[in-house]
């Protein structure tokens, strides 16, 4: 048809119709009395049917079939509360339904699989072009890969693993290559480099990352050789990046781009040098921070001994010497010298200096622990500087000991009005220093804190709940079941006594209490349940909290008994 | 009841019903459940008790809350909460609320058919004859000067069409509806989202236009067709049978039929809904067309994946394709095992070819094809291979779930064929049917 194309395109009035050659020509030339337009009107038409009604099959190779499955499939209704988190990308409930299924020895059903490889945003993302959405879908991706990947892959079963297969490859035909990075075997080193120099921003990223796993000195090289091109942002992201696979190899590096002039870039430099105990940086600040802190140990002798017995021991003191100027030399080491607002300049400087001396160096230096420091600051003048410092180099530096001092000691301040601290701080800093300790100290934390009579101080739960380990220990999760029924017992009483705002803890709890506390976790409720013409307003608050709780729990229990209900063989029992 | 919640969740209104349902979905807000073979209810509690109650034959249902989104969320919970569990939904005798309702609604279908037995004669056949004469005119003006137009863009010629504004085909459109041809009008709305859409979009526009072309020639010369075709011409134009006179010229075919898709899309004004139907054991396919204006929902409930006995009766055509339900029997169950249809490419094709020959301006075919495996491709449209490595191209990018269910084995698929690629509409694999869309 497409010599007649070419006239329609063009008009009958530039170009005539050529002549017929078209066996379905004849049906239309005979007709008598069109105009030329008219003619090849309906030449086309025919011709179009005739095309139709003619059309030829194209010849196909065939693919190879997946091996036959071992396991069995999980139950459909299983497979239905899978897609529903799916879709409300629940990635931590996924993660545990996932290990289930696996211990289980299930698989998913194959019409699951799509959506449980590429989340919930399935595989469409890389159709939708660019902009804000496509940015956020992306981003939901990457972290259902990061995190969610590695718990389905032993439940994707055989079907699942060679769709996977056709998945990466179309993605990296179509996409960037560094989706396949949960599946690193796969990814050829050309293809990395590639992927690092052209990808989009968050995927070179994890590229970079990936290969400092693998081979820090060349992704070192790779930042180097692009280092001038990049943006200030993105140079800050990267840089970050070092931390993985960090060794003294890469200071020269880290001493170059303190002298970058972004700000944030010579902040992360400093950190990552901070962290080389041998890096010029490194002895740099510890010197220099031996001038602005200076301890008195307590005095010793008969007294202090008896005090000890009686358990009131005397404290060390403490002193704290801001710095009075800033010198410039410092801003060679990442030291900024205008504050954010609300800080004054001498603490800015003071606490800079601080945060990057790692916290084990002061009791080396002062010849005693943790503890002792800490509650030595807690006192001081200016002791809290020393506080926020220590807590930000005990993050750093992931010193155990330290971390646990610290929690302690902004603990404390929770306790009512303790000395007009603002509360936003201290709550900060132990969510912050919760994320670094190890899971069964902050679980010890836990259950001292659900136990502790000043209900205010409950408060800190909702700071520390997303860092406990998960499952949580029955024991944890009786003593927060307990906390729960008394807080909602009296709210129903007093819709104002909220102090404990543990409502702020149902949702992130719900996904961590342990299989077996379940059935004790569903019942008792039905003082908040039976239904009233008029709620009072305490029992409508606590019944809506209540509301983010439960049914996630009814949920994790549904989806264990369904995986319980398929024997090995893929029964129903 | 054997609907699964895929099926419920394709009678929501809208996304937001869809999650409301599926949250009323469980055992706590709903008090005396209860079903039989042909009915569920239940009491759900919302801002007051609501009496919510289903006819499963017909899907008919009645909830006494007032919210204005049908099936309201009540009626989606109920159905879910039926099809999520059998314990939660219990065998038993309905109450009188439920009783009474589904008198009164057996009782409505039986004055609808004595009615319609007694409409045989019209009015005034003289008035009528005369007020089609007049139609008749109007038409024949209508298309005289489409075809002027149709003439005018060949001479001027297709090239920077894309550049036109909506309203180039929207006016010309609106001359049709005005000549009383709203059938063609709609043909031609379509035509006027091809240009620029792709690559070879003045091919296919032209393909368009050329059809359009032959059927304003044939209609003109109605009388030397058979009288299936000239039916067929007169329902591509737009003259419409109301159901009175489907029922006298229509050609009732009973069966099962297993409703094996669902296709939703906005045209003009309207949401046009195509459900594509196949008989159990038999040949014959069938389209059902539902329109709906103004957010309202489609009259009937089709749920795709779902069977269920019945009569059909079709539109008189020289290939009969479209149809209704007359009477729907007994109760909806969900498509198992292999579907009814060809096991090659070619005979598909064959088939395809033979339909267009009686009915040349057929735009859709229902295609079933057993035994075929998708076949994933980079950068090009997908295909679906018989077991002689004969392939047609699948319409759309990428089809994940069709791929997953076959694993690289054959499945039965039934998808809609538009001349140039195949839409998938449902896999059969291991013994259960998957529905592959989910705008339906």
């Amino acid at each position: 048809m497409d010599d007649l194309l070419q006239t329609a395109l063009l008009g009958t009035a530039k170009q005539p119709a050529p002549p017929t050659d078209h066996p379905a020509d004849a049906l239309v030339t005979r007709l008598q009395g069109q105009s030329a337009e008219r003619q090849l009107l309906l030449r086309v038409g025919a011709r179009t049917v005739h095309d139709l009604a003619g059309y030829v099959a194209q010849q196909a190779e065939a693919i190879t079939a997946a091996l036959p499955d071992t396991r069995p499939v999980c139950s459909r209704r299983a497979a239905q509360i899978l897609a529903d988190w799916i879709a409300a990308n629940q990635h931590e409930l996924l993660i545990e339904a996932y290990q289930r299924l696996d211990r289980a020895g299930q698989r998913l059903p194959p019409a699951l699989l799509p959506e449980a490889l590429g989340g919930s945003t399935g595989f469409a993302v890389y159709e939708l072009g660019a902009g804000p959405e496509v940015e956020r879908q992306t981003n939901q991706m990457f972290h259902h890969f990061e995190r969610v990947y590695p718990a389905v892959r032993p439940v994707l079963g055989e079907r699942g693993q060679w769709l996977s297969r056709f998945y990466w490859e179309s993605v990296q035909d179509s996409g960037p290559a560094a989706a396949s990075g949960s599946d690193s075997a796969n990814s050829s080193p050309d293809l990395e480099e590639e992927n690092w120099k052209e990808a989009p921003h968050r995927e070179r990223q994890w590229t970079l990352e990936r290969l400092r796993q693998i081979d820090p000195d060349r992704a070192r090289q790779w930042l180097t050789a692009a280092w001038s091109t990049e943006k200030a942002e993105h140079r800050a992201e990267f840089l970050e990046k070092l931390s993985v696979g960090l060794s003294a190899r890469d200071e020269g590096f880290l001493e170059q781009a303190l002298e970058d002039r972004s700000a944030r870039v010579q902040m992360i430099a400093a950190g990552l040098l901070a962290r080389l105990p041998g890096s010029a940086l490194a002895q740099r600040m510890r010197g220099l921070a031996e001038t602005l802190l200076a301890y008195t140990p307590p005095r010793q002798g008969l007294g202090a001994a008896l005090r000890k017995i009686v358990g009131k021991e005397k404290l060390g003191t403490l002193e704290v010497k801001l710095p009075r100027q800033f010198e410039k030399t410092w801003r060679r080491d990442g030291i900024q010298e205008k504050p954010p607002a609300g800080i004054s300049a001498r603490t800015f400087w003071a606490s800079q200096v601080l945060g990057l001396v790692p916290p084990s160096h002061w009791e080396a230096h002062f010849q005693t622990s943790a503890v002792e420091l800490v509650a030595a600051a807690e006192v001081a003048e200016d002791g809290q500087v020393a506080l926020e410092a220590w807590s930000q180099a005990a993050v750093l530096f992931e010193d155990q000991s330290w971390i646990q001092a610290l929690w302690d000691g902004w603990y404390q301040y929770e306790a009512p009005k303790k000395r007009g601290l603002d509360h936003d701080k201290s709550r900060a800093w132990l969510a912050q220093l919760s994320e670094k300790m190890e899971g069964s100290e902050l679980e010890r934390r836990a259950i001292r804190l659900l136990e502790d009579p000043a209900s205010e101080r409950k408060i800190a739960l909702a700071q520390i709940v997303e860092a406990l380990p998960r499952p949580w220990s029955p024991a944890l999760a009786r003593k927060y079941l307990a906390a729960l029924r008394d807080y909602t017992a009296q709210l129903v009483e007093n819709p104002r006594s909220q102090g404990a705002r543990l409502h702020e803890t149902f949702s992130p709890s719900a996904v961590c209490l342990p299989d077996a506390c379940f059935e004790e976790a569903l019942q008792g409720w039905d003082f908040l349940l039976t239904e009233e013409e008029k709620p009072s307003p305490g029992k409508r608050m606590a019944a809506a909290a209540l509301d983010q709780f439960l049914p996630v729990v009814r949920l994790r229990k549904e989806f264990r008994d369904q995986v319980a209900s398929i024997t090995p063989t893929g029964e129903h029992s | 009841m054997q609907l699964t919640v895929e099926q419920i969740l394709t009678l929501a209104p809208d996304v937001g019903s869809q999650a409301a349902g599926r949250k009323l979905g469980t055992v706590k807000p709903w008090q005396n459940p209860g079903q039989t073979d042909t009915a569920v209810w239940g009491e759900c509690q919302g801002s007051a008790l609501y009496q919510v109650r289903v006819d499963l034959a017909s899907f008919g249902y009645h909830c006494s809350c007032p919210s204005r989104k049908l099936p309201c969320k009540h009626v989606l919970g109920l159905l879910l909460l039926a099809a999520g569990s059998s314990a939660a939904v219990p065998r038993a005798e309905p109450p009188e609320w439920v009783a009474d309702w589904l008198a009164k609604r057996a009782a409505r279908a039986q004055q609808r058919e004595e009615k319609k037995e007694k409409a045989a004669q019209p009015a005034d056949p003289a008035a009528q004859a005369k007020r089609a004469e007049q139609r008749q005119q109007r038409v024949l003006e209508g298309l005289d000067r489409f075809d002027l137009w149709l003439n005018d863009l060949v001479r001027n010629g297709l090239a920077g069409l894309e550049l036109q504004p909506a309203s180039f085909w929207e006016n010309q459109a609106k001359r049709l509806v005005d000549a009383q041809a709203p059938g063609l009008a709609a043909r031609l709305r379509r035509l006027g989202e091809i240009p620029g859409s792709t690559p070879n979009w003045p091919r296919r526009l032209l393909g368009h236009l050329g059809r359009l072309a032959l059927l304003t020639h044939a209609y003109r010369r109605l009388d030397q067709f058979d009288e299936a075709l000239q039916s067929d011409l007169c329902q591509l134009v737009g003259w419409t049978l109301n159901r009175d006179d489907l029922a006298v010229q229509g050609d009732i075919v009973s069966g099962r039929w297993l409703v094996l898709g669902q296709i939703v899309e906005d045209e003009d004004r309207f949401r046009v809904q195509r459900s594509w139907l196949i008989e159990q054991g038999g040949e014959r396919t069938a389209l059902v067309l539902q329109f709906s204006a103004a957010g309202r929902p489609f009259q009937e409930a089709i749920p795709p994946g779902t069977c269920q006995g019945g009569d059909l009766v079709f539109w008189p055509s020289a290939y009969p394709q479209r149809a209704r339900f007359g009477v729907r029997r007994g109760e909806l169950t969900a498509i198992v095992g292999e579907l009814p249809g060809v096991p090659a490419v070619s005979e598909f094709l064959q088939q395809f070819a033979a339909a267009l020959a009686r009915q040349p301006w057929l735009e859709r075919f229902l295609c079933v094809l057993k035994n075929v495996t998708p076949i994933p491709r980079r950068a090009a449209p997908w295909l679906i291979r018989d077991a002689t490595g004969a392939a047609l191209p699948l319409a759309g990018r990428e089809h994940w779930k069709l791929l997953a269910l076959s694993g690289g084995r054959p499945v039965d698929l039934a998808g809609e064929w538009n001349g140039e690629e195949l839409l998938p509409l449902g896999v059969a694999a291991e013994g259960a049917y998957h529905l592959l869309r989910d705008d339906a």
